[in-house]
């Protein structure tokens, strides 16, 4: 047996790790590692990106095409030809605003739900805070949003439309958003880990959910006995206050904001106590 | 001065799933079940869950001291890696508790995380941040692990065109430079050539000398010399034998269990194999007179496998037999109950059945055999897949190649058959 006396800086602030059978790491402890690891989520948030374009042809603009393309479809059905008012905006703006928006949350929550089972290679080999892992799309998409929202930006120009001040806010509502996404992935992507259903029944619900959210109508087009409803629907707040940011529409009023914040804590609450509880089983059957 | 790492009565229980099950459940798999439960007394399925688990590691207790270079060793399925997964934090244990100071780097498979359309520069990125160092300190030693790796020409091209030595060479290479107190490394010499392996050798005991912890699973008892001070043995999920008497255990390894031969696999003591359609009572190798082979047997007698089980639903699918495989892990031959004509295979019943064939004389050359079971349900699943099963035999052959004056010694090739040769 050889003991090696060791000087090195780093035997100082050296940690103990506890393995047992029941995690009885607290959550403070779980978050304090998910915040020492982030560097992690960058890389594979950057990773995600890097693979995404890689090999297409045409790369990042497949960022840029998907909003324009769907913007320019959209535009057509529900302006030319069902003609939907949108308080005097002009639709393009008024649907591509709602889109990037509704795109963003959309693939943070399917992205995310589908995060453990994509990454069932580094999970079984590798230790690092699993909770990180439905946060990654969250950062990855918020680069496309970016990239997007450019486009948005260059085509208001065009409309002699300039973003008001407001604009600084964006970063927020991103992160709200990107906090929603992550707190239903947290829910979703242990199940989908052990119940494949989950992944193939998303895409369904998130195809409905779009359609229950005011992106390519405004909530004033919804019967008024119904308006009430959307004040329940926490990316219709996010949407309309992207609209209000960008386009001067109206700011939504501040039940609808308690809400959006009830739903993000609710839904963080119980997203990390299912996962927590989820997780030590999920690396064994996956 | 504390122990580095301390184990405590370490467990791990996985549950068993048969080929009736999928790999993984469905929703409506687990609301029937939930709702047959309701029905049903809990304790019996309780009984049952219980029935479909196994131990693959249980009451393993052992202390590191800082700088110790451990050996792991034992046959497939002992346990070896299982311990390594719980102690990298991969995997939670069932009981038990493992106290680790400082920072683990595990090397548990080749190309651990790489993604294949990324290349080897960006790999070697993403590889170093989830073993968590941080970008600074990946640059730092981006030329050394290059250096280390030999894949310095082909830095730029995406990892899926490596050859899977490249890959290793650079997996061990991130590994080996993370300068973790702890390095865990499970079989990395399997992949490799000479050179490399002897390079990766030279690395582990540049970690050992600098007073870092080394435990190094491996099945090449050449290397497990040369580097470890001491090796634990498992077996059957525990801790056969812990000693720092490095050459005479693995001496004693490499004859097997004080010279006697696994020849037989009994379900109660050598773990179950119970599944909807069967359980497994018995499986050996055994003689003309019935005996189990648990000595070398000569060439020129036949060997008999027998499988002995307890069938609980029948079915024409329903497959018995076993493979050959030879030390290097190359399959000699498979050979199946209903290899022949339907109307030949023997007639399966509710209850006790015993099956059996004979491995003629003259067929298998000389050297060690795993003889596995193979079961499975034709066309729909394993109950056990040669190769990759737990219900293994040992066999082997030694002697009595032939009864000529000339032929007694091995010859090369793993059939050593006795043809008869005819003039004209």
């Amino acid at each position: 047996m050889t003991v090696a006396p060791r000087h090195s800086p780093v035997s100082q602030q050296r940690t103990e790790v506890v393995i047992r059978a029941r995690a009885d790491h607290n959550l403070m402890h779980d978050l304090a590692e998910v915040w020492t690891n982030r560097d992690i989520a960058w890389t594979l948030a950057l990773r995600e990106i890097q693979i995404r374009y890689k090999q297409s042809l045409i790369g990042i603009a497949w960022a840029l095409l998907q909003p324009v393309l769907t913007t320019a479809i959209f535009t057509f059905v529900f302006s030319y030809l069902a003609r939907i008012p949108t308080d005097g905006i002009p639709y393009p703006i008024f649907v591509f605003a709602g889109l990037l928006m509704w795109q963003y949350f959309s693939r943070v929550v399917v992205e995310a739900s589908g995060s453990l089972v994509k990454n069932e290679a580094i999970i079984t080999k590798v230790f690092f805070p699993r909770l990180l892992l439905p946060l990654v799309p969250a950062m990855s998409a918020a680069v496309e949003f970016l990239i997007a929202l450019v486009v948005l930006i260059a085509m208001m120009l065009t409309y002699r439309m300039v973003p008001s001040p407001a604009v600084v806010f964006l970063p927020l509502i991103i992160v709200a958003a990107g906090l929603l996404g992550y707190a239903i992935g947290l829910v979703l992507s242990p199940l989908n880990a052990i119940y494949r259903d989950v992944g193939i029944a998303l895409p369904f619900f998130m195809q409905i959910a779009m359609y229950l959210t005011p992106v390519i109508y405004p909530v004033t087009f919804v019967p008024a006995q119904y308006q009430w409803l959307y004040v329940l629907n926490p990316v219709a707040t996010l949407i309309d206050t992207m609209r209000a940011i960008i386009v001067a529409a109206p700011w939504p009023s501040l039940i609808n904001y308690a809400v959006l914040a009830a739903w993000i804590i609710g839904l963080l609450a119980l997203g990390l106590g299912t996962f927590r509880k989820l997780e030590p089983a999920i690396v064994d059957r996956i | 001065m504390s122990p580095i790492i301390t184990v405590d009565n370490l467990g791990k229980q996985y549950a068993l799933r048969g080929p009736g099950t999928a790999a993984y459940g469905t929703l409506r798999e687990s609301l029937a079940n939930a709702a047959r439960q309701l029905f049903s007394r809990s304790a019996a399925s309780e009984q049952k869950e219980a029935g479909r688990s196994f131990w693959a590691l249980r009451h393993v207790s052992f202390e590191v001291a800082e700088g110790e270079v451990v050996g792991i060793v034992g046959r497939n399925g002992a346990g070896k890696s299982t311990l390594l997964k719980l102690l990298s934090r991969i995997t939670a244990p069932t009981e038990g508790m493992a106290r680790i100071r400082g920072r683990v780097g595990s090397l548990l498979e080749v190309g651990t995380g790489f993604h294949p359309e990324l290349s080897g520069r960006e790999n070697i990125y993403f590889n170093g941040a989830i073993l968590g160092l941080r970008k600074q300190e990946i640059r730092a030693r981006f030329d050394e692990i290059v250096d280390f790796s030999g894949v310095g020409d082909f830095l730029d091209i995406p990892i899926k065109r490596y050859s899977s030595g490249m890959k290793m060479r650079l997996a061990f290479s991130v590994a080996a430079h993370l300068e973790p107190e702890i390095m865990v490394v499970d079989e990395v010499l399997a992949v490799g050539d000479a050179d490399f392996q002897k390079k990766c050798l030279g690395k582990m005991k540049d970690v050992a000398n600098s007073g870092r912890t080394v435990l190094f699973v491996s099945h090449n008892m050449n290397a497990v010399m040369q580097l470890c001070s001491r090796v634990i043995w498992l077996e059957r999920g525990g801790i056969r034998e812990d000693t720092r008497a490095v050459h005479e255990m693995c001496g004693r390894y490499l004859l097997g269990s004080e010279g006697a031969l696994k020849g037989a696999h009994v379900a109660e003591e050598d773990g179950a194999l119970d599944t909807e359609y069967f359980s497994l009572r018995r499986f050996r190798v055994a003689d003309a007179e019935g005996k189990t082979l648990d000595q070398p047997t000569p060439n020129d007698r036949p060997a008999t496998v027998e499988i002995v089980v307890d069938i609980h639903r029948l079915s024409p699918r329903l497959n018995f037999g076993f493979a050959v495989i030879d030390e290097q892990g190359q399959h000699v031959f498979w050979s199946v109950t209903t290899d022949q004509a339907e109307r030949d295979w023997p007639k399966l019943s509710l209850g006790r059945n015993k099956l059996c064939a004979q491995i003629p004389a003259h067929l298998l050359n000389e050297g060690k055999y795993r003889i596995d079971l193979f079961a499975s349900l034709h066309g729909q699943g394993w109950f056990s897949e040669p190769g990759n099963t737990l219900v293994g035999v040992q066999l082997q052959i030694a002697g009595g190649l032939s009864p000529s004056p000339y032929w007694h010694t091995r010859r090369p090739g793993t059939a050593a058959p006795v043809l008869a040769w005819h003039a004209g």
